[in-house]
């Protein structure tokens, strides 16, 4: 019996999150730290890429946030998820930067009185030939997603990319659960009218140009 | 467009069945969607989706959204890998030389503005690969120090299962000290006994040699 509870110990040291937060919280535990970066680092990047459209701008928030997170250990509770503790920090510096953006750009077109009207994602990277109308399409999809209000692409980002539940997107946000539903219901809407349009702008141009000669 | 309310998510059309018009809310559908309701609920849902047009619209034009948001699931821009120094050599070199040649064409007249359009796509480009190159180096110190952190973690486990071993065998050698001595105890108890028994018996032959002496 006593080499079996001492087979089974190893297994208690992989610490859930909610056990490592703790520990950085009451002890500053800078391993335990790492782990959670370790753990959390892709999902975070990729759900601050989807908010700003900026993959290089995503990296950059990814480790403020968990930068914001370290800083603010005395204010986790543990009774709550970890996780949503962090989506929740992740989405408020995403809306931060959000807006600074948007003041950036105001004084841009103000300064200058021209300006493109949607942002572009950034897809810095050249694209293979063979992947190219992949590319097109994935970034007309970004482009509609970038266009959504906030409110409703935090929804959508949560549900349908980090595939977060409805109750879960709810305590991240701190608004009831029907509420999410709602409007993540609007959002597909607008997504399927914007990308329909999208998809009518770019048929009708092809119909109207000209094939190149030979 | 507004959103439809929750509790009215469809337009009721004329003529139809009660049964029909009875639309589910909207928050229905969101779970049927994303695959959140019970079994009961899903076939209910099914159901009510293959008996009404209105609803099968609305529903296909959820899921053409969520099909089209699929296709956005591209990584936005593949990690580069990390840059050897010579890379930065090569940028440099490359800075220096299109820099001598901006100052020959600057020279000549009606080039200003290419030169001025040229100087400032090299600050972009150049400013990119910098950033790209921080953006590496972070990512690599990062991987380190995790790794790092790993192996200590793993080494003071090792230690720490170390330690109860020893615990465990010092209790074991505890446990065979204190049952030697409660079976000495328990040989000493028995003996102890006997000789209780012996005296007894003894102090009883006593007493009956007494009763025979005085009733003669």
């Amino acid at each position: 019996m006593t080499r079996s509870f001492l087979n089974s110990l190893p297994s208690l040291f992989t610490m859930t999150d909610e056990q490592a937060m703790w520990r950085v919280r009451q002890s500053d535990d800078a391993q335990a730290f790492a782990q959670l970066v370790r753990r959390w680092e892709k999902p975070i990047q990729a759900l601050c890429a989807r908010m700003v459209g900026d993959a290089q701008g995503a990296e950059d928030l990814a480790q403020e946030t968990f930068a914001r997170v370290f800083g603010r250990r005395r204010d986790y509770e543990p009774t709550g998820r970890f996780s949503t503790f962090l989506w929740r920090v992740a989405l408020n510096l995403c809306h931060d930067e959000l807006r600074r953006v948007k003041r950036r750009r105001e004084t841009f077109l103000a300064d200058n009185g021209t300006g493109e009207e949607n942002a572009e994602p950034a897809t810095d990277a050249p694209a293979p030939d063979g992947c190219l109308v992949e590319r097109e399409r994935a970034d007309s999809v970004r482009r509609a997603l970038l266009n959504l209000d906030e409110t409703y692409r935090s929804v959508v980002v949560l549900r349908h990319y980090e595939g977060l539940k409805f109750r879960e997107i709810a305590e991240v946000l701190e608004i009831p659960e029907g509420t999410v539903k709602s409007r993540m219901a609007e959002a597909l809407g607008q997504l399927h009218r914007s990308l329909r349009a999208t998809l009518h702008e770019t048929e009708s141009h092809e119909r109207s140009t000209p094939p190149p000669r030979r | 467009m507004k959103p439809n309310p929750m509790n009215d998510p469809l337009p009721r059309p004329a003529g139809k069945s009660p049964a029909e018009a009875a639309h589910p809310a909207t928050a229905e559908w969101m779970d049927y969607l994303y695959g959140e309701v019970t079994p009961t609920d899903e076939a209910r849902l099914a159901g009510h989706l293959a008996g009404c047009a209105a609803c099968r619209r609305q529903v296909g034009q959820w899921r053409g959204a969520m099909a089209q948001l699929d296709e956005g699931r591209l990584p936005f821009a593949p990690a580069a890998a990390p840059r050897p120094f010579w890379h930065w050599a090569a940028a440099a070199a490359l800075f220096l030389g299109l820099g001598v040649l901006m100052g020959v064409a600057a020279t000549q007249p009606g080039r200003t503005r290419a030169t001025a359009q040229l100087r400032e796509d090299l600050r972009r480009e150049l400013a990119g690969e910098l950033r790209r190159e921080w953006a590496d180096e972070r990512r690599h110190l990062l991987a380190e120090t995790s790794g790092l952190l790993e192996r200590q973690r793993a080494a003071d486990g090792e230690q720490i299962l170390a330690a109860l071993h020893d615990v465990g065998a010092s209790h074991h050698a505890d446990y065979e000290s204190l049952h030697q001595e409660m079976e000495n105890l328990a040989l000493t108890t028995q003996k102890t006994l006997w000789q209780a028994q012996q005296q007894i018996v003894s102090l009883a032959g006593a007493t009956d040699v007494q009763r025979a002496v005085f009733s003669h």
